[in-house]
């Protein structure tokens, strides 16, 4: 078929959109990885776990394992932290006295935010001492009931989950959350032990027992829940001992607060 | 038409298909002995077809009888099954084997394979007299292209962003212009539509990729789509009719999903009376879709009127008296409404044949 002026032209400019597309997106990574890095943290096989390999994928990703302190227990959601009030809720952008004096049922849209995960802080050591304190609080009962089934089950499950905290379980705790990632950082300075990382928040409402309207937020997910392992460290990577694989990764996150992998080091089987 | 007109592949087979209405026409009125050519005319008019009928065969691949244009259809269905099948395989080719590849050689990979698959779709443009294979090569083109937008941002863990639709949408509709190809039409004009349907949720506070959350984001789009329809576009073959398809369907999908959920709306007012407005807006917007289908000719709208004014009819229907009714009287009123409607349409029909 004779090659038209018009076609030749829209070829033209379909070579163009392949090229300029991957010049820009490669040039925007060249940028944010030759900037100085927002985090540089040092995080395990508990923090970045390896999901069940899919046969049809032959590449490798970590999912980031975080954890939401909560202690109020009429929360319904657990993935709500307390500190996620009405008050930063508002700050994060939520329109809650508008929702507030409705009469009706409104969907409210979740909000992009940016949300600080901290690294084995003040949240990680508090369940870690709780977890002490009640397997030390079952064991005495038990010492007092050796015969008794059930003393001794919640004997074995305290110290079950102890050995969970202190060897298993994320140390990584969502803490804050805000519009400015800048400003967060000012907040917490020490990027080796706080993350800065994109975040959905969403909120929910219930009444309480005054049946009076109440919001709570919670993170529903991490803007980048999962990292791409290059193939270079595949080899750390041995599906057949999942279970018992341990490993160290140096992130960081570029300044757009892209994480990427700097090294992983595999500590031992 | 004369001849000099002619320079698209829809001109030409309309013209063929003139020629051939002519020649069966002349044909019942010679049997019917109430005209009788010359048999030197009549041989005149049939050269005179035939080369031209053989020119356009040559130069736009027209189908020139009704066997040919039903295998026309046949393989454009098998073309439309190979290139799925081939875009498939690609996208499962690369995941079940780039995992074990350097990023250099994976970053080669990715942007080389779209570039080669657009020269390979111009090179079977250029040679091909069909351009069956070179349309099959473009969707393959743009099922690399994709692959190289999500797998680069998956090797960097780039943040998800609507603007790769944006891209697609460019990169799919210039090559349905330059192929004069539909389909690849129809994906440019969806990935376009998620473009401005996310940016207008993001406009309004929402996160981008929870913009289907809120069907009223869909509305722009659609009403763009409807106005780009009656543009001028008479080289391309059915672009408009692909236009006003899909201004329907974003339209009519949305309207009807919101009269029924009405708390998705932006709308700040009570849940029930949302879907009350919407209700009423489906049932106008349709029947007035019909009426500008049958105005202008648009067999297209009107089928697709039709078929949502009749689910809005019906969905009331159930809201109003499924409960509350026996079974056998609530299917006995479907049916009767379903008479109703086809005697106002066939009354509408035999009224548009009169003017």
């Amino acid at each position: 078929m004779q090659l038209s002026k018009s076609s030749l032209r829209l070829f033209a400019l379909a070579f163009l959109i392949l090229i300029i597309s991957n010049v820009v997106i490669l040039f925007r990574v060249y940028l944010s990885h030759s900037s100085p890095p927002t985090t540089q943290i040092t995080l395990t096989q508990r923090e970045l776990r390896l999901p069940y390999k899919n046969k049809q994928d032959s590449s490798i990703y970590l999912r980031i394992s975080y954890r939401v302190s909560t202690t109020d227990t009429s929360c319904y959601n657990q993935n709500n932290p307390k500190w996620l009030d009405t008050k930063l809720l508002k700050k994060l952008g939520f329109n809650i006295d508008q929702y507030r004096d409705l009469k009706y049922n409104k969907t409210i849209m979740p909000r992009k935010v940016f949300v600080v995960l901290q690294y084995g802080g003040v949240n990680y050591k508090n369940l870690l001492k709780n977890a002490k304190e009640r397997v030390l609080k079952h064991q005495l009962l038990y010492e007092k009931n050796k015969n008794n089934k059930s003393y001794k089950q919640h004997y074995e499950d305290a110290k079950i989950d102890l050995q969970n905290e202190q060897l298993y379980r994320s140390k990584l705790f969502v803490i804050d959350a805000g519009l400015n990632p800048k400003k967060l950082r000012q907040k917490y300075d020490d990027d080796q032990k706080f993350i800065i990382v994109g975040a959905i928040v969403s909120i929910y409402r219930y009444h309480n027992t005054k049946n009076k309207k109440k919001f709570y937020g919670f993170i529903k997910k991490l803007l980048i829940p999962k990292i791409y392992v290059p193939q270079k460290y595949h080899y750390i990577f041995d599906y057949k001992t999942k279970n018992k694989l341990k490993y160290e990764v140096q992130l960081n996150y570029t300044n757009l607060y892209e994480p990427y992998i700097k090294s992983i080091k595999r500590i031992s089987y | 038409m004369s001849t000099k007109e002619i320079n698209s592949k829809l001109e030409a087979q309309h013209r063929v298909d003139q020629i051939l209405s002519f020649e069966a026409e002349l044909k019942i009125l010679e049997d019917e002995q109430l005209i009788s050519l010359k048999t030197d005319s009549l041989k005149k008019i049939k050269n005179y077809h035939k080369t031209l009928i053989d020119r356009y065969a040559l130069d736009f691949d027209i189908d020139t009888c009704t066997a040919k244009k039903q295998l026309s259809l046949g393989m454009k269905i098998v073309s439309f099954l190979a290139a799925l099948g081939f875009g498939a395989s690609i996208f499962f080719l690369f995941y079940q084997f780039w995992g074990d590849l350097s990023i250099s050689t994976q970053l080669t990979i990715l942007i080389a394979t779209p570039i080669l698959l657009l020269g390979l779709t111009i090179y079977l443009y250029r040679y091909e007299k069909t351009s069956y294979y070179s349309k099959i090569a473009a969707l393959l083109s743009f099922s690399a292209f994709f692959l190289n937008i999500t797998m680069i941002g998956e090797i960097y863990n780039i943040t998800p962003s609507p603007n790769a639709f944006l891209v697609w949408a460019a990169f799919t509709i210039t090559l349905a212009y330059a192929l004069d190809a539909r389909m690849l039409l129809g994906v440019g004009i969806i990935s376009f539509s998620v473009f401005i349907s996310a940016r207008f949720g993001v406009y309004h506070g929402c996160y981008w990729l929870d913009f289907g959350d809120r069907p009223e984001n869909f509305f722009p789009i659609a009403f763009a789509l409807f106005a780009i329809s009656f543009l001028e576009q008479q080289k391309y073959f059915g672009f408009d009719t692909i236009y006003r398809i899909s201004a329907m369907l974003l339209f009519f999908f949305p309207l009807l999903i919101v009269s029924n959920w009405g708390e998705i709306s932006y709308i700040q007012m009570d849940k029930n009376n949302i879907e009350i407005l919407y209700q009423i807006i489906g049932f106008i917007s349709s029947a007035f879709a019909i009426f500008i289908g049958i105005k202008k000719g648009f067999n297209d709208m009107i089928y697709i009127a039709n078929t949502f004014f009749v689910i809005f009819l019906y969905t009331k229907f159930y809201d109003w008296w499924w409960d509350m009714m026996p079974k056998y009287l609530f299917f006995l009123i479907i049916g009767l409404s379903g008479v109703i409607v086809l005697a106002v349409l066939k009354r509408v029909r035999v009224v548009n044949a009169t003017i």
